[in-house]
């Protein structure tokens, strides 16, 4: 039993040995630390200086974060602080830090040597007339920040036309300052800068790009974004009040023991290894790219797919609106042929009384020459009442077709020829072009030529002085007859009323306005369609179309 | 001698300017009536050559008339010539269409045209 807990006691022994040691490596190292940073040797001269002058100012730049700043408690931070250590430790003395509220009561107390030494300052040949500087010791770059995203900036120069946003008295002021025609707004701290930016009262802060980052951060203004870095890095040195130039000698004496592993220390210390955030990363950034070009892909087709369903939408409804104008109209001349039937024989009685008491008078012979105009008048204007009530009882008689198959060039002849003394006196040229031999169409041989002389006539009477009138036919899917004058077209306001009832351009008393509606009825009736448009080269074009013979008929 | 025209419409104005017109030509002798039902017994009575016959009267039409005329032995030869005021020229043509046999003319017509339809019905026998 005793035996066993010596031998349990000596392992406790050795446990304690291992911690211990392990303790004695971990502590090691500060100390080790420490000991690299012992007082060096000082001069005689050196040591006086020191003594007489047992307090030294520092005053470090109270907004200028990760190079140096205030943190909530009232602790000196950042870069500067460790540079401030290690030189409180090599020339073994203490500084007395100074708390300013901006940077240009810093310069202010500096020239005033309220202050002694400022601990991140750029040498600038304005400086030099009150600040002896050391040797750099911290490099950082300058940069731009926007909440725009202002293309091709990258210099400085490109700034012009900006509001911009620097740090009163500033390295960065004095640089822009000597530049013309540049809008400068100068602000008492940086974080007041970047806000100013932010909200967009100016357009860009410019400053360091690792402090503008900095309170960026701690301020949370997350629409700041970097702009440019410009080239030429920064140094940032200490500046020692001018008349104390000894003590510079003496902080470089010291800053010169800090060996670039230390100072990469002290960087990675205090700075981010500015590590982008995950949205600026390469990574990030190719598949958000990736993933919007995939958006805007299905975007895009599903907008093309949309439009492609828009125009079916559009065609069904523009063939369904032309299937009910055709409907509209097809009632529209049904209606008028009932109507004309009833109202034909009463309108044609009275037509009859006044046409015979006309004719009475005239072979009674009129009792003066104005009555005899009277009387002419009179039986014109019977022969055109007679006119459009013709026209009417031509809709009552839309079901009385007497087809028989027809050689549409004999059609074409015999209709040119029972209009060819009107041609003839408008010298209308008549071009005929039929393909040999011509088809044959079933039809009522009497209302298609009523149709064609409709036609000619229109035609010739569209035409001032010499005309050209053609006719021509074509085999396609249909048989296509297409008569066309070399007159001035249609209106296009006229267009969509050619074939209303009534409708017509031509003089009072010349025209009836049924001829075309009537003639696009009978061509309806024979299976085919008659559309009128404007030729190539001006001038109006019926189309008629029949069907093609069955081939029955052709045996 | 005068050829006897019956004129039967039921329209008093027309068949009097028909009977003007005639006549002034000074060879046709015109009677008028203006119902249907009475234009077989005036054509007992008068004897016409031929008989100008509206289709549409309130009565009697025309085919009606017709008729009636073609069953009595004495009046079957009787020429007519139908009145109508609902077939187009087109139809009828320049020639004129014969329907059964009779001839037609179209509402309004001309004076002379119509004597000219008389004169060719009446020249074929």
């Amino acid at each position: 039993m005793v035996g066993e807990g010596v031998e349990v006691g000596s392992g406790r022994a050795q446990l304690l040995v291992k911690v211990g040691m392990l303790l004695c490596v971990i502590l090691s190292a500060p100390l080790r630390a420490a000991s690299e940073e012992a007082p060096f040797r000082l001069t005689d001269e050196e040591r006086a200086w020191l003594a007489a002058h047992p307090v030294i100012r520092v005053a470090p730049d109270p907004n200028f974060g990760p190079i140096e700043w205030f943190n909530q408690r009232g602790d000196y931070q950042g870069v500067s602080s460790d540079y401030v250590g290690i030189v409180q430790r090599r020339l073994g003395v203490r500084f007395e830090v100074v708390r300013t509220e901006s940077w240009n009561e810093l310069l202010a107390k500096i020239q005033s040597r309220e202050v002694d030494v400022l601990t991140a300052v750029v040498a600038t040949g304005d400086r030099e007339d009150y600040l002896a500087f050391t040797k750099p010791y911290f490099e950082t770059t300058r940069a731009i920040f926007s909440a725009q995203s202002l293309q091709g900036v990258s210099t400085l120069e490109d700034l012009t036309g900006y509001k911009i946003a620097v740090v009163k008295g500033s390295w960065m002021d004095e640089q822009l300052s000597q530049r013309t025609g540049m809008s400068i707004n100068r602000f008492q701290d940086l974080t007041t800068a970047l806000i100013a930016t932010s909200r967009g009262v100016t357009d860009v802060t410019c400053s360091a790009h690792e402090t503008m980052a900095f309170h960026r951060r701690q301020e949370g203004l997350t629409n700041l974004r970097l702009v440019a870095t410009l080239p030429d890095p920064i140094e940032l040195r200490f500046g020692v009040r001018r008349d104390w130039a000894p003590l510079a000698e003496l902080l470089d004496r010291a800053l010169a023991t800090v060996d670039e592993e230390r100072a990469m220390a002290i960087r990675s210390t205090w700075i981010d290894v500015d590590e982008p955030r995950f949205w600026e990363k390469p990574v990030y950034r190719y598949s958000a790219l990736a993933t919007l070009a995939l958006l805007v892909a299905m975007l895009v087709s599903v907008l093309s797919w949309n439009r492609s369903l828009n125009a079916r939408v559009r065609r069904r409804t523009a063939q369904l609106e032309a299937a009910h104008v055709q409907l509209m109209q097809a009632e529209k001349l049904k209606s008028i042929g009932r109507l004309s039937a009833g109202i034909a024989h009463e309108v044609k009685n009275p037509l009859a009384i006044i046409q015979m008491g006309v004719d009475f008078l005239v072979s009674s012979g009129p009792p003066n020459e104005a009555s005899g105009e009277v009387l002419s008048d009179m039986d014109d204007a019977v022969r055109r009442a007679d006119g459009v009530v013709r026209g009417l009882l031509d809709f009552s008689r839309e079901e009385e077709l007497d087809l028989q198959p027809a050689r549409l060039d004999e059609v074409v002849e015999e209709s040119l020829r029972l209009v060819g003394h009107e041609l003839r006196q408008r010298r209308i040229r008549v071009e005929v072009e039929l393909p040999a031999p011509a088809p044959t169409v079933r039809m009522d041989r009497n209302k298609i030529q009523q149709v064609l002389i409709n036609l000619f006539m229109n035609a010739s009477q569209a035409m001032e002085g010499e005309g050209r009138l053609s006719v021509s036919c074509q085999i396609e899917d249909f048989i296509v007859l297409r008569v066309v004058d070399s007159g001035p077209g249609i209106a296009e306001e006229d267009v969509a009323r050619l074939f209303d009832p009534f409708f017509t351009t031509k003089p009072v008393g010349e025209g009836t306005g049924l001829g075309l509606s009537v003639s696009r009825n009978i061509v309806e009736l024979h299976g085919g369609s008659l559309d009128i448009a404007n030729a190539p080269d001006g001038g109006a074009m019926v189309t008629l179309r029949f069907p093609k013979e069955p081939v029955e008929e052709q045996a | 001698m005068k050829t006897r025209i019956l004129v039967v419409d039921d329209e008093p104005a027309l068949t009097r300017m028909v009977k003007l017109n005639l006549e002034q030509s000074g060879r046709f002798v015109v009677r008028t009536e203006n119902e249907g039902a009475r234009a077989v017994q005036a054509a007992r009575g008068f004897k016409p050559d031929l008989i100008l016959l509206d289709v549409m009267m309130p009565d009697m039409t025309g085919d009606e008339v017709s008729q009636e005329l073609a069953q009595d032995s004495q009046l079957s030869s009787i020429k007519i010539i139908f009145m109508t005021a609902i077939v187009t020229k087109a139809e009828t043509g320049d020639t004129g269409k014969k329907i059964g046999g009779n001839e037609f003319v179209a509402k309004p017509v001309k004076a002379a045209d119509l004597i000219a339809t008389i004169d060719r019905v009446l020249g074929e026998t």
